[in-house]
C-alpha cells in the first residue's frame, strides 16, 4: 500500500473509535455528548503525562481506558439533575476546562508548548494494532445493539418516559454508556498521540468534536459501519486537500486548513438538511420479547 | 481594586449583549445556537471593514446590521427547513455551521488580528482610569438593553416574539405571521451579537476566533441567569466577568504558602463555567430562568 492510503486508514482508524464512541453515546442512546473531545484530550494525555515525567509509557497505555472511563463518570454525574440540552452544554464547558487546565500547568504535561518526542510508531505497526482494536469493538458494539442493552438504550433515546415507565432507570444507562464511550474515545487519543508524537492543547480542541460528530452523522447514525465509514470519507478528503491544484497560486498553504473545516461544516449540513440518517440507514433489530 | 473593577464592568458589558441575544434566540426558536458567536466575529469584521468608509457610529452599526442580515439568511437556507428536526439535531447543525463560517471569516479577512484606527481619550476616576471607548461600550450597552427590554414588552413586534415563544401554534392560529417573527428574532439577535462584536474589537481585537472565546462564558452567563429572560442574562454577565476577574486577579500564595501564586488569565472563563455547573446543579433553570417542560 503506498504511503498516502496507509496514513489515510491509519488515521481513520484512531477517528474511527471516537466515532464509535460518538455513536453509542447518541447514534444509541441520544446523549448530546458535545465533549467528545474531553475523551480524546484524557486518552491523549494519559499517556503524556507518563511520557512528560519519565515514567513507563505502557502503563499510562494501559491506563487510558481506565482514565477514559472515569471521565465518562465525570460527564454522566451532573446528567442526573440536569435538563438534556443543559447537559449538552456543560460537557462543551467540560471538554474545554480539561483543556484550560492542561494549557496553564506546564507541570501536568508541558502546559500550552504541550510534551513533544514520544516516540513515533510507522504506519506499519500502528495500523495493524487499530484495525485490530476497532474490529474487537466494532463486535462488540454490535453484539450491544443487539442486545437488550441495546433495546432499553434506544427506548432511552426515543421516549424518557417509556423508560421510566417499564420501571428502567435512565441513568443508570447513561452512566455506563458514558462510561464505555469514554474508554473507547480515549484509545482514539492513545493513538494520536503516538501519531502525531506531540500531546498539546491545540491537538484536542473543540474543533476535534465538531469533526467527529461530522464523521458520524455524515456516516449514519446508528449504524455502527456507518460510523467507520464515515472515518474513512473525511479523512480521505482532509488528505486528498493536499493533492489539490491551487489554482496558479489563488489557495495558499493556510488556505487548505480552511478549506477542510469548510467541507466539515458544509457537508454535516447538508447531510442533515437532505438525508438526515446519514449515508448508512440505523438497521432495525429484532428483539425477544421484554422481561 | 478600582480598576480592575472597571475592565470587569466593560467586559461585562459586552458580554451581557452576547448572553441577553443568544437568550432570546435560544427561547424563540428552541434550540443552542452555537453559530450565534460567529454573528460576534463576524459584526466585528464588518464594522473594521465599514470604519474605512463611514464615521465609526455608522460603522458599527453597519457591521451588526451584517451580522443580522447573516443570521435571517441562515435561518432562511438552513434553520427554517430544520424546524420540525429534533432540537439535537438543530444544535448538531449549528455546530457545524459555527465551523463553516469560521472558515469563511478567515478566508474573507485573514488569520491575523486587526485594531480600530480610532484615537482615545482617557478619563480618571480616582486611582482608576477608563477610556472614552470603555464608557461608550458601557453606554451602548446599557441603552441596547433598556431598547431591547422596551421593544419585547410594549411593541406589537415584542408580542408577538413573546408570544412565538411561549406557544407557537397557538401563535400561528390566531394569525401572528410567525415565519416573520422569527425572521425578526434572527435578524434582531444577529444584530446584537455583531455590535457586541463592534464593541469587544474597539475595546481589545478583531480576530477570527473573537466569538470562539466567548463560547464558555455565553454559555455560562446565559444560563446562570436563566434561559428567557433579559435581565436574567444581564445579571449572569456581570456574576460570570467579576467571578472571573476577581479569581485572576486574587494572590492564593497564603492559601498554598507561597509568596504569591496568580490564576493564569485563561482560568477567567473557567471560573465562570464551574459558577454554571454549581448553579446549574443547585437550580436547574437558572435565577429567572422560565421553567422548561421537560420531555
Amino acid at each position: 500500500m503506498s504511503s498516502v492510503v496507509l496514513e489515510t486508514l491509519t488515521l481513520a482508524a484512531i477517528y474511527g473509535l471516537l466515532v464509535l464512541s460518538l455513536n453509542l453515546q447518541y447514534g444509541l442512546t441520544g446523549l448530546l455528548n458535545f465533549g467528545q473531545s474531553f475523551f480524546f484530550a484524557v486518552g491523549g494525555y494519559t499517556v503524556g503525562v507518563f511520557y512528560f515525567h519519565g515514567w513507563p509509557v505502557w502503563i499510562g497505555i494501559v491506563l487510558a481506558p481506565l482514565m477514559g472511563a472515569i471521565a465518562g463518570l465525570v460527564l454522566a454525574l451532573p446528567a442526573k439533575r440536569l435538563d438534556d440540552h443543559y447537559w449538552a452544554l456543560m460537557t462543551l464547558g467540560v471538554a474545554e476546562l480539561f483543556l484550560a487546565v492542561m494549557n496553564n500547568e506546564r507541570g501536568i504535561a508541558g502546559g500550552d508548548l504541550g510534551t513533544y518526542g514520544i516516540p513515533r510508531l510507522e504506519p506499519k505497526t500502528l495500523l495493524p494494532i487499530f484495525v485490530a482494536i476497532i474490529v474487537v469493538v466494532y463486535f462488540a458494539f454490535e453484539r450491544i445493539r443487539k442486545s437488550q442493552f441495546g433495546r432499553l438504550i434506544r427506548i432511552a433515546r426515543e421516549d424518557q418516559t417509556l423508560l421510566a415507565a417499564i420501571g428502567r432507570d435512565l441513568f443508570g444507562f447513561q452512566l455506563r454508556v458514558l462510561m464505555l464511550g469514554g474508554a473507547v474515545g480515549s484509545l482514539g487519543g492513545v493513538g494520536i498521540a503516538y501519531w502525531l508524537t506531540v500531546v498539546a492543547p491545540d491537538v484536542f480542541a473543540l474543533d476535534q468534536t465538531v469533526i467527529i460528530w461530522a464523521m458520524m452523522i455524515i456516516g449514519g447514525r446508528g449504524n455502527m459501519l456507518g460510523a467507520l465509514f464515515g472515518a474513512v470519507l473525511l479523512e480521505s478528503i482532509f488528505i486528498g486537500t493536499r493533492f489539490m491544484p491551487d489554482f496558479g497560486g489563488f489557495l495558499a498553504g493556510e488556505d487548505f486548513a480552511l478549506l477542510r473545516i469548510l467541507i466539515v461544516g458544509l457537508l454535516l449540513v447538508f447531510v442533515l438538511m437532505f438525508r438526515t440518517e446519514g449515508a448508512l440507514r440505523e438497521r432495525k433489530v429484532r428483539y425477544a420479547p421484554l422481561r | 481594586m478600582i480598576p480592575i473593577t472597571i475592565v470587569a464592568i466593560v467586559f461585562a458589558a459586552e458580554l451581557a449583549l452576547v448572553a441577553l441575544s443568544f437568550n432570546l434566540s435560544y427561547r424563540v426558536v428552541g434550540f443552542a445556537n452555537f453559530a450565534h458567536i460567529e454573528f460576534v466575529t463576524v459584526g466585528a469584521f464588518a464594522g473594521l471593514t465599514f470604519a474605512d468608509y463611514l464615521p465609526l457610529p455608522a460603522a458599527a452599526l453597519a457591521g451588526a446590521a451584517t451580522a443580522g442580515l447573516l443570521a435571517v439568511a441562515l435561518n432562511l437556507g438552513v434553520f427554517h427547513r430544520l424546524r420540525r428536526t429534533s432540537i439535537g439535531t438543530r444544535m448538531i447543525a449549528s455546530a457545524g455551521l459555527a465551523l463553516a463560517l469560521r472558515g469563511v471569516v478567515q478566508w474573507i479577512w485573514g488569520v491575523d488580528s486587526h485594531r480600530f484606527d480610532e484615537p482615545t481619550r482617557v478619563f480618571t476616576l480616582g486611582s482608576a482610569e477608563i477610556s472614552l471607548i470603555q464608557a461608550l461600550i458601557v453606554a451602548t450597552a446599557l441603552a441596547s438593553v433598556v431598547a431591547f427590554w422596551l421593544v419585547l414588552k410594549y411593541t406589537g413586534i415584542g408580542r408577538n416574539v413573546r408570544a412565538t415563544a411561549d406557544d407557537l401554534t397557538l401563535t400561528e392560529i390566531r394569525g401572528v405571521p410567525s415565519a416573520r417573527v422569527l425572521n425578526q428574532v434572527w435578524f434582531i439577535t444577529g444584530a446584537l451579537a455583531g455590535l457586541s462584536g463592534v464593541l469587544i474589537g474597539l475595546d481589545t481585537f478583531v480576530r477570527p476566533e473573537l466569538g470562539l472565546s466567548l463560547l464558555v462564558p455565553m454559555f455560562a452567563a446565559a444560563i446562570v441567569g436563566g434561559v428567557g429572560s433579559p435581565f436574567g442574562a444581564i445579571l449572569g454577565a456581570l456574576l460570570v466577568s467579576f467571578a472571573g476577574t476577581a479569581a485572576v486577579s486574587t494572590d492564593f500564595g497564603k492559601l498554598i504558602g507561597d509568596s504569591s501564586y496568580y490564576l493564569g488569565s485563561q482560568y477567567k472563563s473557567i471560573v465562570a463555567f464551574c459558577l454554571l455547573i454549581a448553579i446549574l446543579v443547585i437550580r436547574p433553570s437558572g435565577f429567572f430562568g422560565v421553567r422548561q417542560e421537560r420531555a
